[in-house]
């Protein structure tokens, strides 16, 4: 059978860790409302615009990249989650797998759908914010479910 | 799909665990081809019969819903 290219269980771990930071730090970033200057870098822009002007391509300018490293540390970790391999991979699992991914894409796009009908405006920012994530979350959510549900999380302890 | 992997297993005596290690995967997904909750592949279908010794037919079954 034609398996599914997955990384080593070991990234596993290294997933959650880079997850854990990324929430902790957000939480953190909007609790203690930490002053901007301090993630205040100069970066290299494939493209930036400020309001409505014309985009201007790769330029470097200084930029906030709090949002990035957020951005960067819960994508990568949720990437690590969902490609590394269960200790005990196999066909069951993969199939688990394919469930947790059918369930991420149809919620992401029911709620984007749903977001389309009943958000306009400035608030249909936050839609983007926070829709960009669903697909990761809900797949971590749904595969962790099922593998509890069929005991598998339990015989791995 | 029906089976009777459970069955078979109990004939010669082996353990989901037991079985799970010669066709090389958990126990857990024995526990679910053998509850229905899980079609297994024809690899693994192939596998399963090889270690009874039995022909596919011999474990597994179309139901009507097939």
């Amino acid at each position: 059978m034609n398996k599914v290219p997955l990384l080593s269980n070991r990234f596993k771990k290294v997933g959650w860790v880079l997850l854990i930071v990324a929430i902790l730090f957000r939480i953190a970033d909007s609790v203690l409302d930490i002053d901007s200057e301090i993630f205040t870098f100069n970066v290299l822009s494939i493209v930036s615009a400020t309001g409505l002007e014309e985009g201007s391509w790769f330029t470097v300018h200084q930029e906030d990249i709090s949002y990035t490293l957020f951005s960067c540390l819960f994508i990568g970790g949720g990437l690590l989650i969902m490609f590394s391999k269960e200790r005990a991979e196999d066909e069951f699992i993969q199939s688990l797998r394919m469930n947790a991914l059918m369930w991420s894409i149809l919620v992401h796009f029911v709620l984007l759908m749903i977001a389309f009908l009943g958000v306009y405006g400035v608030p249909f920012l936050g839609v983007v914010f926070y829709n960009t994530y669903t697909v990761l979350v809900i797949f971590i959510l749904r595969f962790y479910y099922l593998l509890y549900k069929n005991g598998v999380l339990s015989s791995e302890k | 799909m029906k089976n009777n992997v459970k069955i078979h297993r109990a004939i010669v005596g082996y353990t989901q665990q037991d079985l799970a290690k010669k066709i090389g995967v958990s126990r857990q997904t024995i526990n679910a081809i053998e509850s229905g909750k899980y079609v297994p592949s024809t690899v693994l279908s192939l596998k399963i019969a090889q270690v009874f010794e039995k022909s596919m037919e011999d474990l597994f079954s179309l139901e009507g819903t097939d």
